[in-house]
């Protein structure tokens, strides 16, 4: 049987950035040698300090952004991404909680003041409603016929030449 | 054919003359909210809700009415106003008219009855005794 030599610095460092890249027969060495497997994870070691010192040494507008695996905003709630929305969504739902009947008091809603007023309001338009009624004609035609209204439309004979009587015939009061 | 419309609007305003006459006797506005006419009449909450229905589709009915009244008031003036007047025009417009009073007045009207029916008799009789009462109070 062949017998395998310890990896050299070479296929160690190859053995840390890309193991596919060794011979079968180096990658089972590497498996069952553990001076090999050492020398290969304290490699590793070395390089991964290096980083974490490079990364505390970087410029912070010069270090790579960041996405945080929570925040990605594909499943996340609109609520997360656009705050205004959320705050807007939760007022909007509060006061259809508030105006709802099942929450809005009646009593609250007709105040004794507010009844006055409506139904001062409605004693005037049903004032005419029934003026509206009692004749629908216009003013004009109202007058007419209706000597009760004006009294000085009842003329004695002798008046008929007053002055405040037009010479066609009208009433001073067209 | 015009005489005869006239006059069939006229009976059916005299029929309802008492009745309209009746519909003062009812308060105005939504009068059920006030504890003085709850409380005395014990009107309950689906009473005074259902009043409160009863109340908003009389008075939009009733500004409806007005205005189509209105309009039909001014159209009259014009059709009398003319230079050269057309008889016919002019009375066809005014049984419009008188047509619209007598549905101004039914739809007046049927609101009384409405309270009258919501209320039963006992207590739209107690009612009016009640509104008196207040119209004095309101006077002191």
């Amino acid at each position: 049987m062949k017998k395998i030599s310890h990896l050299d610095e070479k296929q160690i460092i190859e053995a840390v950035t890309d193991e596919r890249g060794l011979d079968g027969a180096l990658r089972s060495h590497l498996l069952e040698c553990p001076d090999c497997r050492a020398q290969k994870e304290a490699l590793q070691g070395r390089l991964a300090r290096f980083g974490d010192i490079s990364r505390g040494e970087v410029p912070l507008d010069f270090r790579k952004p960041r996405v945080p695996e929570m925040s990605a905003g594909v499943l996340s709630p609109v609520w997360r991404i656009r705050p205004a929305f959320g705050m807007g969504v939760a007022f909007a739902l509060i006061l259809a909680l508030l105006l709802s009947p099942l929450t809005l008091k009646r009593d609250r809603l007709y105040t004794q003041d507010v009844v006055y007023r409506e139904m001062l309001q409605d004693e005037k338009f049903m004032t005419e409603i029934e003026k509206l009624e009692e004749n629908p004609l216009p003013g004009f035609y109202v007058g007419i016929g209706d000597p009760g209204d004006d009294e000085r439309d009842i003329q004695t004979p002798g008046a008929v030449n007053d002055a405040s009587v037009a010479h066609d015939g009208g009433s001073r009061n067209a | 054919m015009l005489s005869k419309s006239l006059a069939m609007l006229a009976a059916i305003v005299l029929f309802l003359f008492p009745a309209i006459c009746r519909a003062k006797e009812v308060p105005p506005g939504r009068w059920w909210h006030l504890p003085y006419f709850a409380d005395q009449l014990s009107i309950t909450d689906k009473e005074k809700d259902e009043l409160d229905k009863l109340f908003d589709y009389n008075r939009n009915r009733l500004a409806e009415l007005k205005a189509q009244m209105d309009e039909e008031r001014a159209e009259l003036l014009k059709a009398v106003d003319q230079e050269h007047l057309n008889e016919i025009s002019a009375i066809t417009k005014l049984t419009k008219l008188e047509s619209t009073r007598t549905l101004l007045a039914a739809t007046r009207f049927s609101y009384s009855l409405g309270v009258r029916k919501l209320l039963g008799y006992e207590r739209y009789q107690r009612m009016k005794t009640v509104y008196r009462n207040w119209k004095g109070l309101q006077q002191q």
